[in-house]
């Protein structure tokens, strides 16, 4: 017998184990079971049968009961997870069948970017080495075959798979970045040079965009037991707490995770259906504890327009944009309008696909002129084009970045699933005041309570919602005697364009006859809708469209995560009691 | 209700003998036993034992005044317990159970066993 199954040792309970109680119990079963079955012998305590046969019996029977009750206790990963555990060794081989072991430990991850001193086509083979923190890496591909880089307006060939393009970062670079993973453990800030372990024609620099998550292996059954308990029933993006799990799995340092599925009130891709058969859609929120900051150089190109010229171009950006903070030079931000413009208008129309790889921005703005009326910015001829450099700074969530690229991979993909990872709908807070009383000769650590309520509100989840609770308990916590006002200002920014193409699937840069094509592209658009924010109460995080024209905007408490910067907090003594 | 016999040695041993008691005489002979039993060494029953032989060990049964009150309480636990946990008919049921201190050769007692219908068994516990 194998040593896992070592009853004696393991499960067999010790004589302070037995409980009296469930002895007695047995005992008394026992002599009531002879007596009715006409065995006319005695067996009181005291008496020679009682005490040497009955109470013996009753204890071992016990004892079995408890060894059944252990092994049942080593089944169940809510006590494992409790810290219960009779015998690890079973316990261990137990969750291995179930497909949960140490083996299975996360590859660390992360998203270098390449920088190129062209768009040329390019070809990366698939089993490049990129060396990390000492450790090396390799692409997570969606497909099999070598990775393909191709510029933004160049036609793949037909054989092409993991097809990735090009993003301008200055006027003589281009880059991509890539998700890699590799040993679980290893770790890296961000900024780390990459090396790569083969030339790679027109490479002129590779590294680290984000820190790198490094994994977390489990190391013990609690977090194996965790484990199972929130993945064991499906790792498939099949349900929504299968999507989760998956992603969850290979990046465990996610800190919030949504998700909407077909039927949802939330989920508005599951109205479009032109092929009469529906698919399950499912929409999956990442979100990390912080948004990283990226900056690019964006090509504008002049077009005619009303007897006039404007600027116009795609916001290809090399990660999906969360915010958009200057848009201009690296002093002057430009007015301008954006416009939301779905890639896939048959399944994510509209706003449907904002926050996502499916949305692409386009950027409308006139030419900047001074007081002479001379254009400020440099206008480049090119190509037969009149084109003008702008600086895009953003930031983006890296959460997002690192997933969109995993669930593209083959393996990940569920036939009938359309998967689609989006960042939440920001409630962006622009003003939070919070007015305390407090006791006299009482100081109030305003740094404490400032902490808590922006973790708070930047974590919050459809299980730990922020609200006015939260507010009341960080004041109460750090001293206040009471909150005596919450003030709040925001909105529900659905996208962060002006105005959103509907159902229209015109392309609004045609190069033939722009004018026109640009015109048909604007009766197409409506401006995106917003929703004001007054207080921190949930009912307010909802919208639902009623009237057309349907922009495929929805917010709930499923897509929904508060933005809450630490300038729009302001705590206010209201008064000394 | 059938019991086997039991013999207490005057070496101090527990025998049990091929032989079968039943009725009243069963019932006095787990008196008996649960006079002698040390109280609270039973983990299923808590109530079992007296602190007859505790009180002898320990030195506190120092007179014949300390005896009788060891001899009584002794007794009381002994009839309460074996009334509880007895299975007998109505009139062999224990019920009363005097212990007579007897000190002139070392410690001894004679207990008088008395069932619900009269009868009355003498057993001298001598020895002690």
């Amino acid at each position: 017998m194998s040593d896992a199954y070592d009853f004696l040792a393991t499960y067999l309970p010790t004589s302070d184990e037995l409980d009296a109680t469930r002895v007695l119990e047995y005992r008394e079963a026992l002599s009531s079971l002879l007596a009715a079955v006409g065995f006319d012998v005695d067996c009181s305590p005291n008496s020679p049968f009682g005490d040497l046969l009955v109470s013996p019996w009753a204890c071992a029977r016990v004892a079995d009961d408890m060894i059944g009750e252990k092994v049942l206790s080593d089944l169940n990963p809510q006590n494992a997870e409790d810290g219960t555990v009779y015998n690890c060794d079973f316990v261990t081989r137990f969750y291995a069948n179930l497909g949960i072991y140490d083996g299975t430990a996360q590859a660390a991850s992360g998203l270098i970017r390449l920088q190129f001193s062209s768009a040329a086509r390019r070809e990366i083979d698939g089993s490049t080495k990129f060396s990390i923190g000492g450790q090396q890496f390799q692409i997570l591909l969606p497909a099999e075959g070598a990775l393909i880089l191709l510029g933004s307006d160049v036609e793949p060939e037909q054989d092409d798979k993991n097809i990735r393009r090009y993003t301008m970062f200055d006027t003589t670079s281009w880059v991509v970045d890539l998700l890699v993973t590799g040993l679980a453990g290893t770790v890296a800030a961000a900024g780390t040079i990459v090396a790569v372990d083969r030339s790679i024609e027109g490479l002129s620099g590779a590294s680290l965009l984000v820190p790198l998550d490094t994994g977390t292996p489990p190391t013990s059954l609690q977090e194996l037991a965790r484990r199972l308990r929130t993945n064991f029933h499906t790792r498939s993006p099949v349900t929504r707490g299968g999507a989760c799990n998956m992603v969850r799995q290979m990046f465990p340092s996610i800190t919030l995770l949504g998700c909407t599925v077909s039927g949802d009130r939330e989920m508005r891709r599951d109205i479009v259906n032109p092929a009469g058969v529906a698919s399950g859609k499912i929409d999956l929120m990442v979100r990390s504890a912080e948004l990283a900051d990226d900056e690019v150089v964006v090509r504008l190109v002049r077009y005619a327009h009303d007897g006039g010229f404007r600027l116009r171009g795609w916001l290809d950006l090399p990660e999906t944009p969360i915010r958009i903070s200057a848009f201009g030079t690296s002093t002057v931000s430009y007015p301008h309008t954006i416009y939301s413009v779905s890639r896939a208008p048959t399944t994510k129309p509209g706003l449907s696909c904002a926050y996502g790889a499916d949305e692409r921005l386009l950027v409308d703005m006139d030419i900047p002129v001074d007081t002479e009326g001379e254009s400020l910015v440099p206008l480049h001829a090119e190509e037969g084009e009149t084109a003008a450099y702008f600086v895009c700074s953003y930031q983006y969530d890296p959460a997002l970045a690192l997933t969109q690229q995993y669930i593209q991979a083959e393996d990940n993909a569920y036939p009938g699933t359309d998967l689609y990872a989006r960042w939440f709908v920001p409630a962006v807070i622009s003003s939070l005041e919070v007015r305390y009383n407090r006791d006299t000769a009482v100081q109030v650590n305003l740094a404490q309570a400032r902490s808590e309520i922006l973790t708070a509100f930047n974590s919050h989840t459809l299980q730990t919602p922020a609200g006015p609770h939260v507010i009341t308990d960080s004041a109460h916590y750090a001293g206040a005697h009471s909150v005596h006002s919450i003030t709040l200002q925001g909105a529900l920014r659905f996208t962060l364009a002006d105005k959103v193409q509907t159902l229209g699937t015109s392309d609004p840069l045609s190069s033939v006859d722009p004018e026109t094509a640009w015109e048909a592209f604007i009766a197409e658009c409506v401006d995106a809708p917003t929703q004001s924010l007054t207080s921190v109460y949930e009912p307010e995080l909802q919208y639902n469209e009623t009237e057309e024209p349907f922009t495929f905007a929805s917010a709930g408490e499923r897509n929904v995560s508060w933005i809450l910067d630490s300038s729009a907090l302001k705590l206010v003594e209201h008064r000394a009691i | 209700m059938r019991s086997l016999t039991i013999e207490f040695g005057d070496d101090g041993a527990i025998r049990l003998l091929p032989e079968v008691v039943s009725g009243f005489h069963a019932v006095v002979q787990n008196s008996l036993v649960n006079l002698l039993v040390e109280k609270g060494s039973d983990s299923i029953y808590d109530e079992r034992g007296t602190d007859l032989l505790a009180g002898v060990t320990s030195g506190a049964i120092r007179n014949f005044v300390s005896a009788c009150h060891a001899g009584n309480f002794a007794a009381a636990d002994t009839i309460f317990f074996c009334g509880e946990n007895t299975v007998s008919s109505t009139e062999d049921r224990l019920n009363d159970l005097k212990l007579i201190p007897d000190l002139r050769q070392g410690l001894s007692f004679v207990a008088s066993f008395v069932a619900a219908d009269g009868r009355v068994l003498s057993q001298p516990i001598s020895k002690l």
